[in-house]
């Protein structure tokens, strides 16, 4: 019978760095998809993701004859105030620095800071969330602590 | 034959390979990782033995007196004081620490240190307290106070200030701001309202002050009040005899007029004319025409008694002309008019619905359209008779004789006569009344 001859496609060395090539793309692939998933990463406080910060935000906040009142007895800056006007069969999502007639402070609510201002809103009630300003690759970056049952303050009109 | 082992690394660079992988993929993971650590960072907690109360205030005339004393197990470095200022306000938003009576001393940018700004940090040891001053003055009634204990404290080799929030204290207090008439000088403006704890209203002239008579306008400033001149006074208004001891005519035409020797005596509106004769009646230029467009003429009349003399002329011109005037012996009046522009005929007249009434005021109003060729009479505002169509042969033509009040072509009026108007236009049904009450 006659001897089959023996073909091989590629070297093994040729193999070899093929298959190391091609793993360490798909685990940069993944990686970086991985990351786009979770986002950029916000910090505040040396270091701290701004997400653990929400929960150490503590703010006071009440709407009387048409006046918003909101102090920060806390120890966490509050940049801004993102407010969700809840209407009937609608709602929509306000920038407390952008609202006519407010007078947010353009440094936002510092340790013992107050705010009371004349604003109307077109709906039966309100969830304030605080914005927070931290630091992330791309410079400083607000965040929004938007989670509603744990950061949202909800105000009855 | 033997096979020969082949292998495209070797296995020392296969391992560094491996080793290599494993750090780099570590340290992406670990700096992913770091951010998510609770751990991490500055961590900005107060003790939870810190305590403050007030141990006292005092608030009289503009000013609040606070005692503050530290209760807890921690020294105090100072606090934030804000306030409410009314007693629906749940959040005290009022930051009246910068009303403090030595800012220089104790204020730093968000609160007010205890001691002075030159003491250690944290100056208010356990047990002891410090007395603090503010100046309400221009403020708001205070209706709560609340009190928010600061400390500094090092943290990660630095030191930062920590707000003690769950120390905060709210003390309802009686604060209210002394009230004192307020001028328009005080205000800073005019007039208007105000609510600096003393909400009022200022009027204008209440208070002098540079305050004028007048109305508040949406700025604060006083106008003077300027009531609109009725249209019955701007438009068409030819002759307004007021008859306020003179002839002078108030219109804007300002005919002239010659007095005539009568006499004045008290009118309906401030003076009348009265006394007169066939020498003594009061003359206007001659050019008047009331007759060459539609016209309206009134005037008040006070009679003594229509039937003596018989057939009396309270306004005449000419009864073939522009019209005149002829209280019959029987109570009314006629307005005669004509084509003639003469006390001749061809002429026509139009009697008052109702008749004058002796000694008793009362005012008189006749319109002529002549579209319509229509006259109708108003007594004392109201329609008197029905309208009285007129021919076209007794369309009235422009006299030259002078029109005369108290006396025309039979006898002078015996009585007393105010407020003589004649326009080139008929008054409609909204000036007829407004003429009637007009009272100067």
């Amino acid at each position: 019978m006659k001897k089959r001859k023996e073909v091989k496609g590629l070297s093994p060395v040729i193999a070899t760095v093929l298959l190391i090539v091609i793993v360490i793309a798909i685990a940069l692939i993944v990686f970086l998809w991985i990351r786009g998933m979770i986002g950029t990463s916000v910090t505040k406080f040396n270091g701290r993701n701004i997400e653990l910060v929400c929960e150490e935000v503590s703010f006071q906040a009440s709407y009387s004859e048409g006046i918003l009142y909101i102090s920060n007895p806390g120890n966490v800056p509050i940049f801004g105030m993102s407010i969700r006007v809840i209407g009937e069969g609608k709602h929509i999502t306000q920038d407390i620095r952008t609202i006519d007639g407010s007078n947010w402070p353009e440094a936002g609510l510092n340790q013992g800071g107050t705010f009371s201002s004349s604003i109307n809103f077109d709906g039966n009630e309100i969830i304030l969330f605080p914005v927070l300003i931290g630091d992330s690759d791309e410079g400083r970056k607000t965040y929004v602590c938007d989670k509603t049952d744990e950061y949202g303050y909800t105000i009855l009109i | 034959m033997k096979k020969q082992n082949k292998k495209g690394v070797s296995i020392i660079i296969g391992y560094v390979l491996l080793v290599s992988f494993a750090v780099v993929l570590g340290a992406l993971i670990f700096s992913w990782m770091k951010g998510l650590n609770p751990g991490a960072g500055i961590h900005l907690e107060c003790p939870e033995e810190v305590s403050i109360f007030i141990k006292n205030y005092n608030c009289s005339g503009d000013q609040l007196t606070l005692n503050l004393m530290n209760n807890g197990r921690f020294s105090i470095g100072g606090y934030f004081i804000r306030a409410t200022t009314s007693s629906t306000q749940e959040i005290a938003t009022l930051d009246i620490s910068r009303n403090i009576s030595i800012p220089e001393t104790k204020l730093f940018p968000t609160g007010i240190k205890f001691g002075q700004i030159s003491d250690p940090k944290n100056s208010l040891s356990i047990g002891k307290n410090e007395t603090d001053k503010f100046d309400l003055t221009g403020n708001y009634p205070i209706y709560s106070v609340q009190i928010t204990p600061i400390r500094w404290q090092e943290e990660d080799n630095q030191e930062h200030l920590v707000t003690c929030s769950e120390a905060k204290i709210t003390e309802k207090i009686v604060c209210e701001v002394e009230c004192f008439p307020r001028t328009c000088d005080t205000l800073g403006y005019d007039c208007g309202t105000w609510s600096d704890g003393c909400e009022g209203t200022i009027t204008c002239g209440e208070y002098g002050g540079g305050c004028e008579v007048g109305v508040c306008n949406e700025v604060g400033q006083c106008v003077l009040i300027t009531e609109p001149i009725p249209s019955w006074q701007s438009d068409g208004l030819i002759l307004w005899l007021k008859l306020d001891g003179n002839s002078l005519d108030s219109s804007v035409y300002n005919w002239d007029t010659t007095e005539g020797g009568v006499s004045y005596t008290s009118g309906k509106i401030g003076q009348a004319a009265t006394g007169f004769s066939e020498a003594n009646k009061i003359t206007v230029n001659s050019e008047l025409d009331y007759a060459s467009t539609d016209m309206t003429i009134a005037f008040w009349m006070y009679v003594y008694d229509y039937a003596l003399p018989e057939r009396q002329n309270p306004i005449g011109k000419a009864f073939g002309g522009d019209g005149t005037f002829t209280l019959e012996s029987g109570g009314p009046i006629n307005f005669y008019f004509g084509s003639s522009g003469e006390n001749s005929y061809e002429y026509t007249s139009d009697a008052t619905g109702n008749q004058v009434t002796n000694n008793v005021w009362e005012h008189w109003m006749v319109t002529r359209n002549r579209t319509s060729r229509t006259t109708q009479w108003y007594k004392n505002g109201e329609p008197s008779g029905l309208p009285f169509v007129y021919s076209s042969t007794v369309d009235p033509v422009h006299s030259t004789n002078a029109l005369q009040i108290g006396d025309d072509y039979v006898n002078p009026l015996n009585g007393r006569i105010d407020e003589v108007m004649i326009w080139n236009k008929v008054l409609n049904s909204t000036e007829i009344p407004e003429v009637y009450n007009y009272n100067g």
